[in-house]
């Protein structure tokens, strides 16, 4: 098992955001982690890449136990992740966005950069190097986002929302995207998301919470299936449609 | 990392534009023949204050214009860098060479146990927290007895040139002053291009981000804090000697912290040179404006720059350099083309 | 009496202004995410203009407060129209050089303007004035302050809660964008913001004013120790804008009595240091 996340509790005030969640994610997998709104998804992630500790639980990540690490720390161990609002370098040339990233593997910024080229190169957007960020669609700075995880040479890579806010063209590219460098690069993803035209032909297993607890787990097609599945979604659009 | 390695980055301009290039070379020989082309006491007075308020202001680039960190606290670097000369130097007779490793250590010292505190701040917090550490230093430096209190110290006066005691006349304080500018601008040019250089400009964008990307992001902050306070203290060594009479009023005040962040904060923020420009543009403007004023008009120097720090963050939070880029977008567009063909 | 409980109740009033400076700091912050660095400034301009009342109008400075409520109200406006609010679009860098930028302005404004000698009010109804409670003998002046903070403090406090413009203002702390779905004008807000923490500063400084001396500069020892209350209270929380007020007060005058008076800033920056780093957010602050 490359990461297993085992019983994470996390509270805000008196508002429980995970309850006892498990996660585990094999070598090269691929899990989709969806749910409705408040059910705890972005805690979890943010649990396990250190961005908040966790009341309860541990963490193992490839035979380490990570729990409670910082975040620079369970980066450079090969957890690298993305953001639900994309976290632009705006300052930076899209070249060195990606050569932060790969600075956690080198101290040298001539080979960052060779890495970032490569990464670029990889993800296609070697035409942008010397772009800035923030003047590119935000497709591409999704994409940016991703290879800059990527420049951090991670095992996991976990993608916090990247449809979201894509056309419909190019969430399929993104999709083909992840394919390509799980295919490539036999990378292991977790893939949190709302829109499950982008999730569900993604991932080998898919991990569903609801209200901070886990409610199914399975294939795509099982979990589509599972009546509490439904049930929480339902009663998220009943409640959206008041 | 090897040592070359470090020594050709630091002077290595290859990677700035033709033009860049050529302002730093002209700027560099008129700063080196400027004690024999001006003769007047004045000129060359403006040009030594100039060379150091340049210093200080690179010193703040480190933290301030590159990692993004508001220090409002730089006159307490300055501080310990002018008394670390001049207390030993009033006690044993101690030489400047002996005092300035004391300054300096002091800074870092200071900077190294206090920065593991005042770094985890952010934004506003980190800005006020410097400023309140600043004041407690000169409060202390004022209350107590061992540094002299308010009254200050007078250097012992040497009647000849003397190179131990870094005492000489006016063109020697010009090259010394140039000497430690331009080991200062090369430092911080091998900073821009180093590994930390980049950690603290990821830090400067987004510090979640950056700790995303494997930066331990307090380390990286903590070491630019350090560099800063080692290079303003060397500057403070510095002004202890040129001036040959300290206070905790002249090298801790807060309007010394302000006029080191202004000057990097005017000419351009994490940009090389910026604070060269910045006080190209603040010292002379503010010697003459003090020559011509005289005594009677007091604060109107401080309400002038106030103007142009609140026009600077209003309009222009680039400072003059970004009115430089303005006029020329169409370079920078041209340049990286050709690094994509 | 003890000493210790005399020092005590002098502290508890000096910190009931405290809370109130504190307040006007504390309601920009809460509103808009951002420390004014002139907060200070105001409170020095409100004792001027008390002073100057008390000087040429009418012989005491306490008729000077709301001459001086007004001139904090229309600055901390105008700052905001004229400056903050171009300061936003900017990065954070341009918030704290902007508004620092103002803090200089007007203290060496002040400067040029009333020049550096120290003033004191040359008299009024409290000024000077011993009040005797049995073994405790107080200040009248300070007393007088004291009251008076806190009678301003409630009245903000009941206007942030009770008033629809308060709601607004709440609203806008809790959450920008939502309360303008809601239909606050944001922009507004802001401005009333500013113009609160303008009012209460310079009215502070009216209160000051009958036992305390004015200068240009005067306005950093005050900002410096209402940044430490904000930051003990909890940046954006009034309940902990006004305790932390009085805990500042009291720490203040024990530090005066039982140290050196000379010390008791540098103690309460190292409270100040203290607090960030241990309580981020404030005794009473939960985020």
């Amino acid at each position: 098992m490359l990461l297993e996340a085992k019983r994470i509790v996390k509270r805000f005030g008196g508002l429980v955001a995970n309850d006892g969640v498990d996660l585990s994610v094999d070598e090269g997998e691929i899990i989709g982690l969806i749910g409705p709104n408040g059910a705890g998804k972005t805690t979890l992630f943010n649990c396990i890449t250190g961005f908040l500790r966790p009341e309860a639980g541990t963490i193992v990540f490839d035979g380490t136990d990570i729990t409670g690490w910082p975040p620079h720390r369970v980066t450079r161990r090969g957890i690298a992740r993305t953001f639900q609002l994309v976290r632009n370098m705006d300052g930076l040339t899209i070249e060195e966005n990606v050569m932060i990233g790969a600075l956690a593997r080198t101290n040298h910024p001539d080979e960052a950069r060779r890495v970032a080229r490569s990464v670029l190169e990889l993800v296609g957007l070697d035409r942008a190097a010397h772009r800035y960020p923030g003047e590119m669609p935000l497709a591409v700075q999704k994409q940016m986002e991703l290879a800059r995880a990527l420049a951090t040479r991670p095992r996991l890579v976990m993608l916090d929302e990247v449809a979201s806010g894509l056309s419909p063209e190019e969430m399929e590219e993104f999709a083909e995207l992840v394919r390509r460098i799980h295919q490539e690069r036999r990378v292991a993803f977790v893939v949190i998301e709302h829109v499950m035209e982008f999730v569900l032909p993604l991932s080998h297993r898919v991990l569903v919470l609801s209200g901070g607890k886990p409610i199914a787990e399975g294939t795509p097609e099982e979990v589509t299936r599972n009546p509490a599945v439904i049930e929480a979604y339902l009663g998220e659009s009943h409640a959206a449609s008041r | 990392m090897g040592i070359g390695r470090i020594i050709r980055d630091a002077l290595s301009f290859g990677d700035l534009s033709r033009a860049e290039r050529l302002g730093i070379a002209l700027f560099l020989v008129a700063m080196a023949v400027f004690p024999f082309a001006v003769k007047s006491g004045f000129g060359r007075a403006v040009a030594v204050q100039f060379l150091l308020y340049a210093t200080l202001g690179l010193s703040w680039n480190f933290i301030g214009g590159y990692g993004g960190q508001i220090d409002l606290g730089g006159a307490k670097n300055v501080g310990f860098g002018a008394y670390g000369v001049a207390l030993p130097m009033l006690w044993w007779n101690a030489p400047f060479w002996v005092g300035l490793p004391i300054g300096v250590a002091a800074a870092v010292l200071e900077s190294l146990v206090l920065g593991l505190a005042l770094l985890r701040l952010r934004g506003h917090y980190f800005a006020i927290g410097t400023l309140a550490v600043a004041l407690v230093w000169q409060e202390l430096f004022t209350f107590w007895r061992w540094t002299n209190g308010a009254r200050g110290v007078l250097l012992p006066l040497k009647p000849t040139p003397d190179f131990l005691y870094m005492q000489f006349g006016p063109v020697g304080f010009h090259y010394a002053a140039l000497f430690l500018f331009v080991l200062s601008l090369c430092w911080l040019n091998w900073f821009r291009k180093s590994k930390l250089g980049y950690e603290l400009r990821a830090i400067r964008e987004d510090e979640d981000a950056a700790a995303s990307l494997g930066i331990d992001v307090l380390a990286a902050k903590l070491k630019a804090y350090c560099i800063s306070a080692a290079v303003a203290a060397a500057a403070g060594a510095f002004y202890a000697v040129y001036y040959g009479y300290i206070d905790p009023a002249s090298v801790m005040h807060m309007d010394l912290s302000v006029m080191i962040a202004m000057t990097a904060m005017i000419g351009g923020a994490g940009v090389l040179w910026g604070p060269v420009v910045g006080a190209a543009v603040l010292i002379p403007l503010d010697r003459y404006l003090g020559a011509w004023l005289g005594g009677d008009a007091l604060g109107i120097d401080f309400v002038i720059y106030a103007l142009i720090i609140m026009l600077v963050a209003a309009y222009q939070p680039k400072g003059v350099w970004g009115i430089i880029e303005s006029l020329a977008p169409a370079r920078s567009a041209q340049r990286n083309e050709w690094r994509d063909a | 009496m003890s000493v210790f409980l005399e020092v005590s109740i002098q502290g508890v009033l000096m910190g009931l202004t405290y809370a109130l400076l504190a307040l006007g700091l504390t309601v920009i912050f809460g509103v808009m995410d951002m420390v004014n660095f002139a907060h200070g400034e105001f409170l020095m301009i409100g004792m001027y203009a008390a002073y100057l009342t008390a000087a040429h109008v009418f012989p005491d400075p306490l008729v000077g407060v709301p001459v001086a409520g007004l001139i904090g109200l229309v600055l901390g406006a105008l700052s905001y129209r004229l400056l903050v609010r171009r300061l936003l679009q900017g990065p954070t860098i341009a918030q704290i050089f902007g508004t620092f930028g103002l803090m200089l302005f007007l203290r060496y404004g002040a400067l040029a303007v009333f020049g550096p000698n120290l003033r004191s009010a040359p008299g009024g109804l409290v000024v000077g004035q011993r009040l005797v409670l049995g073994g405790l003998v107080l200040d009248g002046a300070k007393v007088t302050a004291a009251a008076g903070s806190a009678l301003l403090f409630a009245l903000i406090y009941w206007f942030l809660q009770r008033t629809r413009v308060g709601l607004g203002l709440r609203a806008t702390a809790a959450h920008r964008e939502a309360a303008r779905y809601m239909g606050v004008d944001t922009d507004a807000m802001n401005s009333i913001g500013w113009a609160i923490g303008g009012a209460t500063a310079g009215m502070a400084g009216a209160l000051l004013v009958n036992f305390y001396y004015v200068s240009p500069t005067v306005g950093m020892v005050f900002a410096m120790i209402t940044f430490t209350t904000v930051a003990l209270g909890g940046f954006g929380s009034v309940p902990g804008a006004f305790v932390a007020g009085i805990i500042v007060g009291v720490v203040e005058a024990v530090t005066a009595q039982y140290f050196s008076p000379q010390l008791k800033l540098a103690v309460i920056y190292l409270v100040f240091f203290l607090v960030v780093l241990l309580r981020p957010h404030g005794l009473l602050g939960a985020r």
